[in-house]
């Protein structure tokens, strides 16, 4: 070690760095809380979300976006809903990226996947090839509603973060689980087969939903009830 | 600085299998340099604590992915560090490192050590002052790896470098500080 070196190391030690709080307590609270909360969830949720929560926090921890203190963790296959204290920040970088426009022909050829196709008859049709196994979006002609399809896999597509003028509503759509996300608006992040992010940005009210292999997600309805309309028009489209 | 906690390995093992008392040894003997080290990225007390422990809880959450073989010291330690370079990201503040004010006087009842002959009080200051202004990334290996003693392989999975750029980086930092060190003694 150079002089200079020696100098660094005692200067170290003479730092007025702040006290290191003891975080013990309030790490055993948060590791063992889960098992106190599993009143309100249902079975089904709770299994889905333990399927979920490693692949989650594995994907949390490479993520390289601002997140405060994840208080609690929803999931479904493809998708992850936080509730956070605070909400990441946004890089006003990745707007919104739909996929090209495509026909509704196109977009069944293309995805891994039959979508399921809203009764409204004046959609626009968008393929992303970038996510995993390809993501099918209707966007409605008013530009008011959102449909995204894709097949639910273990890595999560989705990432919703929720601060706490969020309610997250577990809700069972078409039989499958999902949840409803409504109130203040959160961030939701779209990732591509690698993992690298798509699209983050602010979202409002939004259901997501899993329907037999696919996870679906519709933003933009008025009302839980709109919401839950909507998904009952969907139907397999033509083969 | 803390010593590795007894049978760190069992407790770790122990903690895999979900038992939290065996985790609360290990946040207790981590805690300080984990603390630290957020501190020094995220430049505030209140952003160094939340990332310490969102840290330990992430962690815990991933320890089924984490192999006992392995030093548990730096794999714990890069989950912290990752938060609190999140942290730093969203609002670009940084630390400000000071010296504590008792430093600045020579104390008359410890026993002078090596240091502490190599390095009066006015030259300390001036020291750190020179860190304060060196580029942020150089700032940040300089403080990791000698304030808070991490080893180069610490630093770098700190930052999330390669430890061939940590002894880069270091050695830009060292010659800039001795450069700036020729300026002031001119």
């Amino acid at each position: 070690m150079t002089e200079l070196e020696r100098a660094l190391v005692a200067l170290g030690r003479e730092l007025d760095l702040p006290a290191a709080p003891d975080l013990a307590a309030a790490v055993r609270t948060r590791i063992v809380a889960p098992a106190a909360r599993r009143s309100w969830f249902s079975r089904r949720a709770l299994v889905l979300t333990a399927a979920v929560l490693a692949v989650a926090l594995a994907a949390a921890l490479a993520i390289p976006s601002a997140r405060s203190a994840l208080l609690e963790l929803f999931g479904l296959r493809g998708a992850t809903i936080e509730r956070v204290e605070r909400l990441p920040a946004l890089d006003p970088a990745t707007g919104r990226r739909l996929g090209a426009p495509v026909s509704l022909e196109q977009a069944g050829e293309a995805a891994s996947f039959r979508p399921l196709v809203p009764a409204e008859p004046d959609v626009h049709v968008f393929l992303d090839r970038a996510s995993p196994g390809g993501a099918v979006t209707f966007r409605w002609d008013d530009r008011r509603l959102l449909l995204t399809e894709f097949r639910g896999e273990s890595t999560p597509f989705i990432q919703k973060s929720a601060g706490s003028g969020t309610r997250i509503e577990y809700t069972e759509v078409n039989g499958g689980p999902g949840y409803w996300l409504a109130g203040q608006r959160h961030v939701v992040v779209f990732r591509d087969a690698g993992g690298d992010v798509r699209e983050a940005r602010l979202a409002g009210n939004v259901l997501l939903w899993e329907q037999g292999v696919l996870t679906l997600r519709l933003e933009g309805a008025r009302s839980k009830t709109e919401a839950l309309e909507i998904a009952g028009t969907l139907r397999p489209a033509p083969v | 600085m803390e010593g590795r906690p007894p049978e760190e390995k069992e407790l770790v093992e122990r903690a895999q299998r979900g038992d939290a008392d065996a985790y609360g040894q290990i946040v207790q003997a981590y805690q300080g340099i984990a603390f630290r080290i957020a501190y020094v990225i995220a430049g505030d007390a209140t952003d160094a604590e939340d990332s310490a422990q969102e840290g330990f809880v992430k962690a815990y959450r991933a320890l089924g992915r984490f192999r006992t073989d392995a030093p548990f010291r730096p794999w714990l330690l890069q989950i912290v560090a990752n938060e609190a370079r999140n942290r730093r990201r969203s609002t670009g503040r940084r630390a400000r490192l000071a010296v504590r004010a008792s430093a600045q006087e020579p104390s008359g009842d410890a026993a002078p050590s090596p240091e502490g002959e190599v390095l009066d009080a006015e030259r300390r200051t001036l020291l750190l002052a020179e860190v304060n202004t060196l580029r942020e990334e150089e700032r940040l290996v300089i403080a990791l790896r000698y304030f808070l003693d991490l080893s180069e392989a610490e630093t770098a999975a700190a930052l999330g470098i390669r430890v061939g750029t940590v002894k880069s980086r270091l050695s830009r930092a060292l010659a800039r500080l001795r450069e700036r060190a020729e300026v002031t003694r001119d």
